[in-house]
């Protein structure tokens, strides 16, 4: 029997606010940009803001998913709704996206990192520490996962606010103009390419049983977390814009950065604002990629009935490594994003609508958890 | 040929012979002789089991139970079990026509109220039969009627004397006990501004006073437990019965009860049974020497553990929250207490993370520092032969050692080794050019930023860490120094006191109202509920149970 002194696991709703937008605002704001305005172009900020719509849409299907199966998560549920096989499919799906999204992340970080903070240290050996970070991250219980990001988002979050609210020194309102671009189906093009900023969510398909069903509705404290990210990363897509111009910046890797590079402080003591944001951007990408690790690892772990999901992050340690290397050409990088994104989209708008359409049919008189039944 | 009846006979199975020979039997009689090898095994384990806990009950010898009438038979068996022991006293003389015997550890007894003892004893009025000496002195309160030998022994150790009479299978414990004692004293490690002097000293029962002095509740309970199986040494739980959780309760008297120690010195030797990760750096219960704390510590919901010859106790759960608050923030201004507390949670950090920031800017990122201030620091560490790590180690070495032999040394010599240390030591190395100035600088720093921190353990920690945070910066810079504080972040929210979270309540949304106490203070009115991270069973200060 589970005694209070044992760690507990459980989660609060505003716990699940802070987890969800802790795991989106993560490597992309300095990752993603690029290819978003190569997308979308000018009116790339209002992709960003309809993209947190969609994807808000996306997880709100996921919770009422999950509320069919209120005890019970992915792992369990999906081989019953669609048969072994299917289910098995689609879980292995689930694993792969959240597997290469935490490849990808770590190719673009340890690059971002090798360029701007050293000159001869190899990305590798920048990969490998944070590889082994993350995987003694991953490793931890619910309960502590859960202490880290909420740590991380307090302490970190507004200080790096605060640094792009420094890059309105050199914010133009002409560059931002159109506010709407001439073509509008290229905003709207632009909404699956930000799936790279919001992606996540889904962990609430493997956490749902964890969150507590009193206070605050679920509903309510995603759409918190997808509020808040929705504000970021229309704020500093609209600052990138604001600053570069959309065309100066598609042309660029990572516009964010140089945005920051461009900042100059009065004053002569701060100087290389762009290293301070790499140093708070950091933990925020740590606080990504634990979830991105973990998540692989309990759904194995479970799948394959082990109590301790562990040993799957010891196994991932290798795989991620190989494929690390694999990945190392950028072309090839960024078809796998691209796939990614793919992966994520269908996953997100297919497999998760579907599964709830499904178990409405199969089980039509399940009484649901709803927030509304508990008071 | 027909072939011989003898013959036949000859060839037959040995078993049509010999009936004992037959294969069933002889399986049958493996089985049994299996099964009783099996058996054997068994009782064999559980005898070894058996002489294991006689052998930890009884160290030494086997003993006997309980007194004899016969005086002589039992002084001679006290003599037998305290045989090599020259301050175990033994006076005999003469009681109602009978013999009677005293016996009592020299420096342990006070002699004076033991002669008293039996002054009134020998010379009452009328004279006292032994039959009825428990019925007619037992009325004093200091006199305990005891039968059982292992308990008489063990009280005469610990100050007790013990008084056997011819004809009567008891003995009469008096408890005189009046050992070498250190007075209350003010406290050595965590002085207060504004607040109470006295602290704990080694002796248990005049601890246990110092917190039942503060409170009169009647729900502070105050269990004893024996630990140690030679020492025997008391250690008593204090918690407040209708506040802290009976889970937590019953986790720390099951560890107590748990451990399998010989000797107990002091309470840092049970303390590592009593913690889930005794490998972590980080201090798991929080020592006190402070009454006070301990009586704070009770109402909030947690448990105090005291220790015989320990003047200090053991508090249960505890946290980085708690480690990081004085007595003094209750007593100043809550806007000053919570400026005072972030400056301290500032020093943490700088002395952690201060030599590895020196070493990871000027060895990998100069350049974000102000072009004037970066051509000096290069100028000053041009002059010095040793890259920048090595320097850093080195300096941190000699304070280590310095701060080492300071806390070593007699109070007389300390001024004198500070001068050397800090004067001498500090001056040359920088004339000598050996270290720059600016680690002198840096170093001292961060071992101030060390002292500021109230909890000496946890302050060890922190030194400790700093290690493995200036080889992550030489390797990798000011990102090796993120990694590192990301790796002690993980590990203090996977650390458990007790079940709560190392953190505490420290940014945790389910504990907002914990956060009016705890990186700030606000003022003491507004303080009603107690913290919920220890799960108290009234959540109200005022006006509740």
């Amino acid at each position: 029997m589970a005694s209070d002194l044992d760690p507990k696991d459980k989660l609060s709703p505003w716990q699940l606010t802070i987890l969800l937008a802790a795991v989106g605002i993560g490597s992309q704001i300095i990752l993603a940009p690029a290819q978003l305005i190569k997308h979308a172009g000018q009116g790339a900020w209002i992709s960003v803001a309809l993209g947190a719509v969609a994807f808000f849409a996306a997880t709100w299907l996921m919770l009422k998913l999950g509320e069919q199966f209120p005890d019970q998560n992915l792992v369990q549920y999906f081989p019953a709704v669609w048969g072994k096989l299917l289910g098995g499919i689609f879980l292995a799906w689930f694993v792969i996206i959240h597997l290469l999204q935490f490849i990808t992340i770590l190719h673009g970080f340890s690059r971002v990192i090798a360029f701007n903070l050293f000159f001869r240290t190899p990305e590798e050996a920048i990969a490998i520490l944070f590889l082994f970070t993350c995987a003694y991250g991953a490793m931890q219980d619910w309960g502590t996962i859960i202490r880290i990001q909420q740590f991380i988002f307090f302490v970190v979050i507004p200080p790096l606010v605060a640094l792009w609210l420094v890059a309105l020194l050199n914010f133009s309102y002409d560059r931002l103009l159109p506010l709407l671009p001439d073509d509008p189906l290229t905003v709207l093009t632009g909404v699956p390419a930000t799936w790279n900023f919001y992606s996540g969510y889904e962990v609430v398909l493997l956490i749902f049983p964890l969150i507590y069903r009193i206070g605050v509705k679920k509903a309510v404290a995603a759409g918190a977390a997808f509020g808040c990210m929705g504000v970021l990363f229309t704020t500093v897509t609209v600052l990138t814009i604001g600053v570069l111009s959309a065309k100066t910046a598609a042309d660029m890797i990572y516009p964010t950065l140089v945005v920051i590079k461009g900042i100059e402080i009065p004053g002569t003591f701060v100087e290389r604002l762009e290293v301070y944001m790499l140093i708070v951007w950091i933990p925020i990408v740590f606080d990504t990629m634990i979830i991105l690790f973990a998540v692989p690892a309990r759904v194995l772990a479970q799948s394959t009935r082990y109590s301790d999901h562990r040993r799957w992050i010891l196994f991932f340690i290798p795989v991620v490594s190989v494929l690390f290397v694999l990945l190392d050409p950028i072309n090839i990088a960024t078809k796998t994003g691209e796939a990614l994104t793919t992966l994520g989209w269908g996953f997100s708008f297919l497999v998760a609508p579907l599964t709830l359409l499904a178990a409405k049919l199969k089980y039509p008189y399940r009484k649901r958890d709803t927030d509304a039944d508990i008071s | 040929m027909k072939k011989a009846p003898n013959s036949y006979h000859r060839l037959r199975k040995l078993s049509s012979a010999v009936s004992g020979a037959a294969l069933p039997f002889a399986r049958e009689r493996l089985s049994r002789l299996r099964r009783l090898i099996g058996d054997s095994k068994e009782v064999c384990t559980h005898f070894e089991a058996v002489l294991e806990s006689l052998l930890l009950s009884q160290p030494g010898e086997i003993q006997p139970t309980s007194f004899t009438s016969s005086l002589t038979v039992n002084e001679n068996m006290l003599r037998t079990l305290f045989r090599d022991c020259e301050d175990i006293r033994y006076r005999s003389f003469v009681f109602d026509r009978r013999d009677a015997l005293i016996v009592y550890l020299d420096g342990m007894v006070n002699l004076e109220r033991l002669d008293e003892s039996l002054r009134q004893l020998l010379y009452a009025g009328e004279p006292v039969r032994p039959e009825l000496i428990p019925r007619q002195i037992l009325a004093s309160s200091a006199v305990q009627l005891v039968a059982e030998v292992q308990l008489s022994l063990v009280s005469v150790m610990r100050g007790s004397a013990l008084l056997l009479v011819d004809g009567l299978a008891q003995a009469l414990l008096f408890d005189l006990a009046d050992p070498a004692k250190r007075p209350v004293q003010e406290a050595h490690r965590e002085g207060v501004l504004r607040g109470p002097y006295d602290a704990f000293t080694e002796t248990l029962s005049d601890n246990i006073v110092l917190v039942r002095r503060r409170t009169a509740d009647i729900h502070v309970k105050a269990k004893t437990f024996i630990v140690g199986d030679r020492s025997r040494t008391r250690v008593v739980m204090i918690y407040v019965d209708n506040l802290a959780k009976h889970s937590l309760v019953s986790e720390v008297e099951r560890r107590l009860k748990k451990i399998r120690i010989d000797k107990v010195l002091t309470a840092g030797m049970i303390e590592e049974f009593l913690v889930e990760s005794p490998w972590s750096p980080f201090p798991q219960l929080q020592d006190t020497e402070r009454p006070d704390k301990v009586v704070a510590a009770l109402y909030e919901g947690r448990v105090a553990i005291l220790t015989d010859n320990t003047p200090w106790a053991l508090i249960a759960p505890c946290n980085y929250s708690l480690l990081m608050q004085s007595l003094d923030d209750y007593t100043t201004p809550p806007v000053i207490a919570s400026l005072i507390r972030l400056t301290r949670h500032i020093s943490a950090f700088l002395s952690v993370y201060l030599p590895g920031m020196y070493i990871a800017i000027t060895s990998y990122h100069p350049s974000i520092l102000p072009g004037s201030l970066a051509l000096t620091i290069g100028e000053l560490r041009s002059r010095a032969p040793f890259p920048a790590f090595l320097e850093a180690a080195l300096m941190e070495a000699v304070l280590e050692v310095f701060q080492e032999a300071i806390a070593r040394l007699p109070q007389k010599l300390v001024v004198a080794a500070s001068v050397v240390g800090g004067f001498v030591i500090g001056t040359t190395v920088v004339e000598a050019g050996i270290i720059n100035p600016l680690l002198v600088v840096v170093v001292s720093i961060t071992a101030i930023a060390s002292y500021a921190i109230p909890s000496y353990s946890l302050s060890l920690a922190l030194r400790w860490l700093r290690i493995p945070v200036m080889i992550l910066a030489s390797v990798f810079g000011l990102y090796g120094l993120v990694v590192g504080a990301l790796l002690t972040l993980t590990h203090m929210c996977a650390l458990r006191s007790f079940g709560e979270s190392y953190l505490g309540e420290i940014f945790n949304v389910t504990m907002l109202q914990d956060w009016k106490d705890s990186l700030v203070r606000l003022p003491m009115k507004l303080l009603r509920t107690r913290p919920k991270v220890f799960g108290p069973e009234d959540r109200t200060r005022v006006g509740g149970k």
